[in-house]
C-alpha cells in the first residue's frame, strides 16, 4: 500500500514537470535581482566621501555640521549600512527610502515613475516592429532563395539586412529626422511630438509619436532578427518534413510561413528576451535624439547632473525588467517545447536554471 | 582528435550556410582598409595647418566634398573631414582594441578561474555576472561615467593617479581617453567572461583532461597546457566581436556628450558635432563616421560570424 502511494506521487510529480519548471526558474532569478540590487546600492556607496557629500557637490566644507547630521538623518544615513540596504530594497515596494532627486527634490520614485509609461510604449512598439520586420524579412530571403533559386534577388536583401545591422541607431534616427524634416511629403509623420504637451501623457496619446522613434530603434534589431531568422530557417529547409510538406503539393510561402517559423520559434523567442537590454540601451540615445520624455533620456539627465538617487534606481528597474523578460521567455520556451522544460526540471543541478541573461 | 571532429562539422555546416570563406574575405579586406588609415594618417594628413583634424577656418565652413583639396569637404566649423576621419580612426580603432583586449583579458581570467574553483565559488562569480549582464549595457556605461566623472571621485585619487590618467577636464563632463577605455572594457568584460566560463566548464569534462589529471596535473598546468590552449580560439573570436561593441560604445557615449571631449578627434566625437550640420544642409560631415562606424562593425561580425561558422560553433546569440 505504501509502495503504490509513493508510486503514485512519483507519477504525478512527473507529470507536473512544468510546475517544478517554472518553480525552478523563479528560483533561479532571486540571486540575479540580489546581485542586482547589490550592484546598484553599491554604485552610489562606492563614491568617495558620503552621499549628502555628492548631493551638495562636494562642498560640504562650507556647511554646518548640524545641519548636515539633520540631512542624514533625514535620508536615514546615519543608520547601520545593512539597514540602509533594507530601507533601499523597501523603496520599490512604497515603504522604504530611495531617495530623493538631487536636482527637484522629488521622490525618486515618482520621477522615475512619470517617466515610464513614454519608455514602454516606446520600446514595445520597437520590439513588436523589429520582431514583425525581422520575421518576415528574414523568412523572405528564403523563400527567395528556396523557390527561385536565385541569389542575385536574395544577395541584395542580404546585404541591406547586413548594412542595416551595422548603422549605428542614433545616425539612423538623424537620416529619419532630416528626410522628415526635408521633404514635404513627409511633413505628416510627426516629430517631437510629447515636447510640446504635457510630460506625463498617456500611452495611447503617445502611440502616435512613438512610430519615429520605435522605427529608428527598430531597424538595427529587425535587421538582426532577419539573419537569425535567416540562418535558423535555412537549417530548417533541409529537414524531411519540408520535403514531404512540399511533396504533398503544399505552396513554398505554405511551407515556410507556416511550417519553417513554426519550428524556428523557440530560439526566436528567446533572441527576442536577448533584444531587450539592447533596445533600452539604443532607447537612451533614440529618446535624446527625439527628446521623447522618457527614462533613457532621465538617465543621460542623471548622469549628466550626477543625480546618483535616479541613476541607481533606473538601474535596479532595468536590471529587473531584463531579468523579468528572461524569465517569461525562459517559460514560454518551456511551454513551446516540453523537452527543454523536461530536462531542466529533471536536472538535479538546482542553478542550472539561472541560465545566463 | 578534437580539432578533426570540428573540421568535420565545418564541413557539413559550409554546405548550407552564407558561405564563410566569402565572408571572410570581405571582412579581412575591409579590416585592412580600415587598417591603413591610422597607419596613413600622418603620411597623407601630416600635421600642418589647414589641413589638421582640429584646425578651425570659418571661411571654408562646409566645404562640399572634391573642392579644394578637401576630399571629402569641410564641417560647419572648417575642418578638413578625411583628415578628421584618418586621425579619429587612430583614436577608435585603438580605443576598440585596448578595451577589447582589457575586457578579454579580465573577462576570460573570470570566467575560466571560476569553472576551474568550481562549487559555490563558481556559482557566486558567476552569478554576479548573471546579474550585471541584466543590466542593459549603455545604462551600464552611463552609471560607470557618472560614477568616474565628478569632483568627488577625481578628488579622492592620489594626484600622481590623476596626471597619469591626464584627468583635466571632468567638470565639463567629458572624460579622457584611458578612462573611457576602462569604462567601456568594465562593461563588455561580463560577455567574454560568460563565454569563457562556458568553453571552459565543457572542455574540463573532457577525457583528455581527465586523463591529464590522472597523471598527476596540477590546477596551472591543466589551465595554462590544456584549457587555455583550447578555449583560446572561441575567446579570440570574442574579442574581435568586442572591438566593435567598444567601438558604437564611444561613439554612444561621444553622441551623447559623456564621452572624449570634442578636440580629442574619433568617429563618435566626430558623428556628434557633425550631427547638427546635417541640418544646415551638410551630409558629408556626419555620413562619413557613421560610414566609418559602420564599415568596422560590418567587417568585424562577419569575420566573427564567418570564423564561428568555419569552426563549427554555430548556437552564438546576441
Amino acid at each position: 500500500m505504501r509502495a503504490f502511494w509513493h508510486n503514485s506521487i512519483n507519477e504525478k510529480c512527473k507529470e507536473s514537470y512544468l510546475i517544478r519548471f517554472v518553480f525552478k526558474r523563479l528560483l533561479a532569478a532571486i540571486p540575479l535581482l540580489f546581485v542586482l540590487s547589490i550592484v546598484s546600492f553599491g554604485l552610489i556607496r562606492s563614491l568617495p566621501g558620503d552621499p549628502v557629500d555628492a548631493m551638495m557637490g562636494g562642498n560640504t566644507r562650507d556647511i554646518d555640521p548640524r545641519e548636515l547630521a539633520a540631512i542624514r538623518s533625514e535620508f536615514g544615513l546615519d543608520q547601520p549600512l545593512p539597514k540602509q540596504y533594507a530601507s533601499w530594497l523597501k523603496g520599490f515596494v512604497g515603504h522604504g527610502e530611495l531617495g530623493r532627486s538631487y536636482q527637484d527634490n522629488r521622490k525618486v520614485m515618482v520621477v522615475i515613475g512619470e517617466r515610464i509609461p513614454a519608455t514602454m510604449t516606446l520600446v514595445g512598439l520597437a520590439l513588436v516592429l523589429s520582431f514583425t520586420n525581422g520575421v518576415f524579412w528574414g523568412l523572405m530571403m528564403i523563400l527567395v532563395r528556396f523557390k527561385f533559386k536565385n541569389a542575385l534577388i536574395e544577395a541584395p536583401m542580404l546585404a541591406t539586412a547586413l548594412l542595416l545591422h551595422s548603422i549605428p541607431a542614433f545616425f539612423i534616427g538623424l537620416l529619419f529626422i532630416y528626410l522628415v524634416t526635408v521633404i514635404p511629403a513627409l511633413h505628416f509623420i510627426p516629430l517631437f511630438g510629447p515636447l510640446a504637451g504635457n510630460e506625463t501623457a498617456t500611452p495611447a496619446a503617445l502611440l502616435k509619436f512613438a512610430v519615429l522613434p520605435a522605427l529608428t530603434l527598430a531597424v538595427n534589431r529587425s535587421a538582426k532578427i532577419a539573419l537569425f531568422v535567416r540562418s535558423l530557417a535555412l537549417d530548417e529547409i533541409t529537414r524531411g518534413y519540408v520535403t514531404t510538406a512540399l511533396a504533398k503539393g503544399l505552396s513554398y510561402s505554405q511551407v515556410i510561413f507556416r511550417h519553417v517559423l513554426r519550428n524556428c520559434m523557440v530560439p526566436i523567442i528567446s533572441l527576442l528576451a536577448l533584444s531587450l537590454p539592447t533596445l533600452i540601451g539604443g532607447s537612451v540615445l533614440v529618446e535624446t535624439i527625439f527628446a521623447w520624455p522618457g527614462t533613457g533620456r532621465l538617465a543621460v539627465e542623471a548622469t549628466f547632473g550626477r543625480n546618483f538617487p535616479v541613476m541607481t534606481t533606473l538601474v535596479m528597474i532595468y536590471g529587473t525588467m531584463v531579468v523579468i523578460s528572461n524569465l517569461i521567455a525562459d517559460i514560454v520556451q518551456g511551454f513551446a517545447d516540453p523537452r527543454i522544460a523536461q530536462t531542466i526540471a529533471d536536472s538535479s543541478d538546482k542553478m542550472n536554471g539561472a541560465r545566463s541573461v | 582528435m578534437q580539432i578533426a571532429q570540428v573540421d568535420n562539422e565545418a564541413k557539413t555546416r559550409r554546405t548550407h550556410s552564407f558561405r564563410p570563406q566569402l565572408g571572410m574575405t570581405t571582412a579581412i579586406v575591409m579590416i585592412v582598409l580600415l587598417a591603413l588609415m591610422p597607419i596613413l594618417a600622418p603620411i597623407v594628413h601630416p600635421v600642418v595647418p589647414p589641413l589638421t583634424p582640429s584646425h578651425v577656418d570659418l571661411a571654408i565652413a562646409n566645404v562640399p566634398p572634391f573642392t579644394d583639396g578637401h576630399f571629402f569637404g569641410t564641417d560647419s566649423l572648417g575642418r578638413d573631414v578625411l583628415s578628421m576621419a584618418l586621425w579619429g580612426a587612430r583614436t577608435s580603432l585603438a580605443l576598440g582594441l585596448v578595451a577589447a583586449m582589457l575586457a578579454v583579458t579580465f573577462g576570460s581570467l573570470w570566467g575560466a578561474v571560476s569553472a576551474l574553483l568550481g562549487g559555490i565559488v563558481d556559482v557566486v562569480m558567476m552569478r554576479i555576472v548573471d546579474g550585471l549582464l541584466a543590466i542593459p549595457p549603455l545604462i551600464l556605461l552611463l552609471a560607470l561615467s557618472a560614477l568616474v566623472n565628478g569632483p568627488t571621485f577625481t578628488e579622492a585619487l592620489p594626484r600622481a593617479v590623476l596626471s597619469t590618467l591626464d584627468v583635466t577636464s571632468y567638470s565639463l563632463g567629458f572624460l579622457p581617453f584611458v578612462t573611457v577605455i576602462s569604462v567601456i572594457a568594465a562593461t563588455s568584460w561580463l560577455e567574454a567572461a560568460r563565454i569563457a566560463h562556458a568553453r571552459i566548464s565543457s572542455i574540463m569534462t573532457e577525457e583528455y583532461i581527465e586523463a591529464a589529471r590522472a597523471l598527476g596535473a596540477g590546477t596551472a598546468h591543466t589551465l595554462f597546457r590544456h584549457l587555455v590552449p583550447n578555449a583560446s580560439r572561441i575567446i579570440m573570436i570574442q574579442a574581435t566581436l568586442l572591438i566593435s561593441d567598444a567601438i558604437v560604445m564611444e561613439a554612444g557615449l561621444s553622441f551623447l556628450g559623456l564621452g572624449l571631449s570634442p578636440d580629442t578627434p574619433s568617429w563618435g566625437t566626430m558623428l556628434r558635432q557633425a550631427s547638427s550640420d546635417l541640418f544646415l544642409g551638410n551630409w558629408w560631415a556626419p555620413l562619413v563616421p557613421a560610414a566609418l562606424i559602420s564599415l568596422t562593425v560590418l567587417a568585424v561580425e562577419l569575420l566573427g560570424e564567418s570564423l564561428l561558422k568555419l569552426m563549427g560553433y554555430d548556437d552564438r546569440l546576441r
